[in-house]
């Protein structure tokens, strides 16, 4: 089974058109130069992917890495099995 | 105009113009910028900024390209390279050197009819079937094409271009090497009318519904003109229109697209640029530096401050602060616009779970009722 990780830099991916390649668990969606809406759809998607709700009050998102993306979800997950 | 041979750049010094680096051999000659899938010749000059530009060159012949600093190459590939930070930029400075030469006579063309009162320097190039009407002053070396209309009290500053049908209401005042595009009208009359009695607007505006109905509308018309200042370059089939008392003005240096409308008594500060199909509502104030991405709509009488960006499509209802980036309609704080859309695109899974949530109350609610065995 494909890990969190990889899943996100699929959607991330697919998305924004980008290669997979480019992605790591250290890039910013910021320094990975996607636009607004790319980033609003990758928000969404995953999403989708793992039944959560990601928080949207925080203006920093963008500046956030994969890796912080990835914790995020981890911890959703988490608490909701728990 | 005779077909003359293409001129011809030495590697070393564009780099210098463009403010980048040469590598390599600086004395190869280039006559033609091309994508990097059109090269064809030798002396092509191939713009390669993206990875994806280099895999789309085909052909080995050109000798140099210009490339974006720090982008892989094949080694070896090229004898010559031009190495820029800021590739638009770069092409700002570029281009300029391949543009076609345009032949534009001085003088005034026959079928022009210049009010004898007009002052038109020497060097000046009027086209046919121009118009220029009483008192008007053209600047030195002002290059005006044909079907263009000057009405009275004109005056434009040294060095503008304007291209045909160009449109300028009197008193309208050109600063330095102002550009206007095809059909571009600066100072028609204002969209300014008032009721006797108050309107339905009025109304509406003093409680929440429409109390009065708009009859009589007069109009009035506008006594003031347009101010274009120096540098300013505006699209084709843009429009501003001239003010009621005071004049609209467009200052130093702000550039405007195409099918732009600015309404009446509209102050625009420095630098701006200003995207395809903006329309601005009539008094408003737009600071220095300010980016209204295409199709945005700010209403009137509004402030926008100084290096604010409004996105494209946005609908500005009240005033943008300085520094602030806007979007949506109504137009907010970018953060609060990309939550807006997450919220909407959320909306279908949202009802989905709730629907699901009410389901698990009903079948609750129906074993509480339900008496136990």
């Amino acid at each position: 089974m494909a890990s969190i990780e990889d899943k996100v830099i699929e959607i991330i991916a697919k998305e924004s058109g980008l290669e997979r390649a480019k992605i790591s668990a250290g890039s910013t969606l910021k320094d990975l130069e996607i636009a607004s809406l790319d980033f609003v759809q990758i928000m969404f998607a995953i999403e989708e992917e793992f039944k959560i709700y990601l928080p949207t009050n925080d203006p920093r998102a963008e500046t956030g890495t994969v890796a912080s993306l990835v914790a995020e979800i981890e911890r959703q997950i988490a608490a909701k099995s728990a | 105009m005779g077909i003359g041979p293409k001129p011809r750049h030495r590697l070393d010094a564009l780099a210098t113009h463009l403010g980048g680096r040469c590598e390599g051999d600086g004395g190869i000659e280039v006559d033609r910028l091309c994508e990097p899938a059109d090269a064809r010749s030798a002396s092509d000059l191939p713009l390669l900024f993206s990875d994806d530009a280099v895999s789309q060159l085909r052909s080995d012949l050109p000798r140099a390209a210009l490339a974006r600093e720090g982008l892989a190459l094949p080694a070896g590939r090229f004898s010559g390279l031009i190495l820029v930070d800021r590739p638009r930029h770069a092409l700002a400075r570029l281009l300029p050197l391949f543009l076609p030469a345009r032949a534009a006579p001085p003088g005034v063309h026959p079928t022009a009819i210049v009010d004898p009162s007009a002052i038109v320097p020497a060097d000046a190039s009027i086209g046919p079937f121009v118009h220029i009407g009483a008192r008007v002053e053209i600047g030195a070396g002002c290059v005006i094409d044909g079907n263009v209309t000057i009405a009275e009290d004109c005056r434009l500053g040294p060095g503008c271009r304007l291209h045909a049908g160009v449109r300028l209401g009197p008193r309208t005042r050109l600063g330095e090497r102002v550009i206007l595009h095809f059909n571009v009208s600066l100072g028609a009359d204002g969209f300014s009318y008032a009721t006797a009695e108050p309107g339905s607007v009025e109304t509406l505006a003093a409680g929440s519904e429409v109390r009065a109905r708009n009859e009589a509308i007069e109009r009035i018309p506008s006594l003031g003109a347009v101010a274009i200042g120096d540098d300013v370059e505006i699209g084709a089939n843009s429009a501003i229109d001239r003010g009621t008392i005071a004049d609209t003005l467009i200052h130093r240096g702000t550039k405007i697209d195409d099918l732009v409308m600015i309404g009446h008594n509209c102050q625009i500060g420095e630098d701006c640029l200003i995207a395809g199909q903006v329309g601005i509502a009539g008094s408003c104030r737009i600071g220095n530096r300010v980016v209204l991405g295409g199709k945005v709509g700010v209403a009137d009488h509004l402030t926008i401050g100084d290096d604010a960006v409004v996105m494209a499509m946005s609908g500005v209802g009240r005033d943008v602060a300085a520094g602030m980036v806007v979007g949506g309609t109504p137009a907010v704080a970018r953060h609060q616009f990309l939550e807006q859309v997450l919220g909407l695109t959320r909306l279908k899974r949202m009802a989905e779970e709730i629907r699901g949530l009410g389901e698990r109350l009903a079948g609750l609610e129906r074993s509480k009722d339900r008496p136990l065995d």
